[in-house]
């Protein structure tokens, strides 16, 4: 799917496979990922984060206010800070017993308001010694790029192999089931939602990287293509099926579309339109998949 | 029997799965006018036939005859359509609506002038139809308000007509309607299929075999997708058709008391005062290690809310528990399976097993910690133990690796026993119900695995589906009623009690 939609988006605008769009889609690229990545971690446990892309605006803005005076500490109590933002979603949605959507729904005004007011609606620019270091080219390719696949790579190594990975797993699957067999089922759902909320955190810092600018509203139009992403990728929304490897696909799809549309001069407008329409019908082709017929 | 003709037959019926056959070679045929009885244990093939009879799998190769005709099912509305209706084990009436309408839910057509129902009509109809099998029912009144039995008399009902609308006697398809009838309402049911029998065909599933033997007029018997055996009930006895189900014959003594300790450890749980939802006033008792200790008492009595208490899936309002000895602080099941306390859930596909996972996951799920060194699983170690405990337990599966889902219900209850016994340090299991839903062979792999477990020191709490069930497995019985203990009777191999001694407590 991800080479046809390279080859659909090549045949319409030839001069997609240069050099300069290559480039962009390097750069779109680490972004979404990140995002999708945070995002994947809360829907294999079946709930879901709308907030992330607000908490990614929160931590650009802070990163950027930060940075000048605190340098990498200041990055690092960022990323500390949207942790403990996610666990407290998580904390939230498992003591209150309230749906995970309205928590992060919640959230999503919280700290997108929060963005604005800590900014007063203005935008940064980033200090761009610091910046260049994260945006330089290893041959040619984004230092970014090759950050996000590093994380990625580690991150996919422990969802397979790690206690913790394969308990998020079965709460995902089931989480009556998973408690009963001595899983500490609430302690996991807070700890995916911390997860998401740290790769918000790195978002933050891979979109002021990139824009060597931190606005306050930049990430928020990611939402829908981060969770697009994710279930493009094929993992499932009602939970515990799917993985790293399939987000990285999704997002790499939606990254080839993203600039796909620009090269093609395609209105920024619409593309909201087509991201909504795709993420439902994602969804609504792998609900249909997750249906197989029981086999006994 | 006066008309041979085979409303229903299946011919040379094939299913295959991957990894198994479900199926083989399978062919029998249904008479109108008569009860079919259809036995076999878990995994024989018996839900796979009802399946595609029902239309809700396809058959690998073979086919399906309805009145002598092949006919391709592509789904329950088609076998709904040539008048096949079906009472499955979990009921199918919709809870809030009533029953006249739940009768002739997505049938609604043929009452309709102008998209409005024509209610009296329809009432009229469902009158007529709760007559037909003998009750008394307001066909206003919703279903949620209508006790168990009368909920499977309106399922017969609904069977009955939607088999009514065809060129042939209905053909009536019942999975285990008994399992959870008792006495007076098992008797109305078989009544009731004694009336019908002349004017409908009827396949009867069923785990008891007294119940097959008094209600059928021929019997087949399924043996690993095969019938092995095709009786008629004169001809055979529960003893005949059990050995015929397992192949082999099995120890006279269904629950392997010889294997019943008389000599215990230390005290491994020690429960003061506990209070729970469910109980009237709080109760004390220890457990030693190697001792079974059966908890009986009817719906009510309190006993689920002590197995859930002490496991922690339930709040206390009082009560203290030690394991060892040592004091336990237990606020959910992960605190209790950290303290050494194994719990098997009666709701096994939802509390037991995670059906899309493997088996490997599933079985090393309790004691991750064991396959680990600090944070990374070690996935050889998984698969060696998980294959030891295959072969122990010896559980039927493919593989490893397969999804939990293509296991029968005996073999996926084995893995759940497996994921807490392959630890040593498991201490108590707290098992509930852990034989229901399962035939014979596998219900004596479960009390020998009890009997594992207990042999190497693990004391057992166990709330089971039977009274007989609980004499026979355990040491000491303790009878509840109302939320309150009112007995407690020894039981030793050579000594059991009767359940008639226990039933006067119980009610």
């Amino acid at each position: 799917m991800l080479v046809l939609l390279v080859g659909g988006v090549s045949l319409l605008e030839p001069n997609f496979l240069n050099a300069a769009s290559l480039r962009t889609l390097a750069e779109q690229f680490p972004l979404i990922f990140m995002l999708a990545l945070g995002q994947m971690t809360v829907i294999l446990l079946g709930r879901i984060d709308l907030s992330n892309a607000a908490v990614a605006s929160f931590a650009a803005i802070v990163m950027a206010k930060w940075i000048p005076d605190f340098g990498v500490v200041g990055v690092l109590a960022v990323l500390a800070i949207t942790t403990l933002i996610g666990v407290a979603h998580g904390w939230l949605h498992v003591r209150a017993q309230t749906a995970s959507f309205m928590i992060t729904l919640g959230g999503l005004g919280v700290w997108s308001g929060l963005a604005l007011f800590v900014s007063e609606g203005r935008s940064f620019g980033v200090d761009p010694g610091f910046a260049s270091r994260l945006f330089d080219r290893t041959f040619g390719i984004p230092n970014a790029a090759i950050f996000a696949i590093a994380i990625a790579a580690f991150y996919a190594y422990a969802l397979d192999n790690t206690k913790f990975g394969r308990r998020l797993y079965a709460v995902g699957n089931g989480q009556r089931a998973a408690s009963m067999s001595g899983v500490h089922a609430e302690r996991v759902v807070i700890a995916g939602f911390a997860l998401s909320g740290f790769f918000s955190g790195l978002a933050g810092l891979v979109l002021i990287s990139w824009l060597e600018i931190a606005s306050p509203t930049t990430a928020n139009a990611l939402l829908l293509p981060a969770i697009a992403a994710v279930i493009l990728g094929g993992t499932a929304i009602t939970g515990g099926v799917g993985g790293v490897g399939r987000t990285l696909v999704g997002a790499l799809m939606i990254a080839v579309l993203r600039v796909g549309l620009d090269v093609a001069g395609i209105e920024t407008s619409i593309q909201p339109i087509i991201f909504g329409i795709l993420a439902v019908i994602s969804v609504a082709t792998t609900i249909d998949r997750a249906r197989l017929p029981v086999i006994k | 029997m006066t008309d041979m003709s085979a409303v229903l037959a299946v011919r040379d019926l094939v299913k295959e799965y991957p990894g198994t056959v479900a199926l083989n070679d399978v062919t029998l045929e249904l008479r109108a006018g008569e009860v079919l009885g259809l036995i076999g244990e878990n995994g024989a093939g018996k839900s796979t036939l009802l399946k595609i009879v029902t239309g809700v799998e396809q058959p690998s190769s073979g086919e399906v005859l309805i009145n002598g005709r092949a006919t391709k099912l592509r789904g329950v509305g088609d076998a709904n359509a040539i008048g096949i209706g079906m009472v499955f084990q979990e009921q199918s009436l919709i809870p809030n609506l009533t029953i006249a309408e739940n009768l002739f839910l997505g049938r609604e057509k043929a009452l309709t002038s102008f998209g409005i129902i024509r209610r009296f009509e329809r009432r009229k109809l469902a009158r007529e139809a709760l007559d037909r099998v003998g009750i008394d029912l307001d066909p206003k009144t919703v279903v949620e308000d209508l006790s168990f039995v009368q909920r499977q008399m309106v399922e017969i009902a609904k069977a009955l007509l939607i088999g009514e609308s065809s060129d042939h006697p209905p053909i009536l398809l019942l999975d285990e309607p008994t399992s959870v009838l008792e006495g007076g309402d098992l008797e109305r049911l078989f009544s009731l299929l004694d009336k019908l029998r002349s004017e409908i065909a009827v396949i009867f599933i069923s785990h008891r075999l007294d119940e097959v033997l008094q209600v059928s007029d021929r019997v087949y018997v399924l043996r690993d997708g095969e019938v092995v055996a095709e009786r008629a009930p004169s001809e055979t006895s529960e003893h005949d058709l059990h050995l015929l189900m397992v192949g082999a014959e099995h120890s006279d003594d269904y629950f392997v008391s010889e294997r019943q300790r008389t000599e215990f450890d230390a005290v491994r749980l020690r429960v003061d005062n506990l209070l729970v939802e469910g109980l009237k006033e709080p109760i004390s008792f220890k457990l030693h290690g190697g001792e079974v200790v059966a908890f009986v008492g009817t719906e009510g009595s309190g006993i689920e809310g002590v197995a859930k208490g002490v496991v922690g899936i339930l709040d206390r309002a009082s009560g203290e528990i030690a394991v060892d000895g040592k004091t336990a602080d237990i606020r959910l099941p992960s605190d209790s399976a950290a303290l050494g306390i194994g719990y098997i859930p009666s709701e096994r596909k939802t509390e037991g097993v995670l059906l899309s996972l493997s088996v490997r996951e599933n079985l090393t799920l309790a004691y991750l910690d064991e396959f680990a060194t600090r944070f990374v699983v070690s996935r050889k170690r998984e698969k060696a133990v998980t294959r030891e405990w295959i072969d122990r337990l010896r559980v039927k599966t493919p593989g490893v690796e397969v999804p939990m889902r293509s296991l029968s219900g005996g073999n996926q209850q084995k893995v759940v026993l497996a994921k807490w016994l392959l630890s040593d340090r498991l201490r108590v299991l707290v098992v509930v119900t852990p034989t229901r839903g399962l035939d014979v062979g596998a219900k004596v792999d479960v009390y020998d695995v009890i009997r594992d477990a207990a042999e190497r020191g693990v004391a057992v709490l166990l709330l089971a589906d039977t009274l007989e069930e609980a004499i026979g497995l355990s040491n000491r019985i303790m009878v509840f009623r109302d939320g309150r203990q009112t007995a407690s009777f020894n039981a030793p191999p050579d000594k059991k009690p009767a359940p008639l001694d226990l039933v006067p407590w119980m009610v």
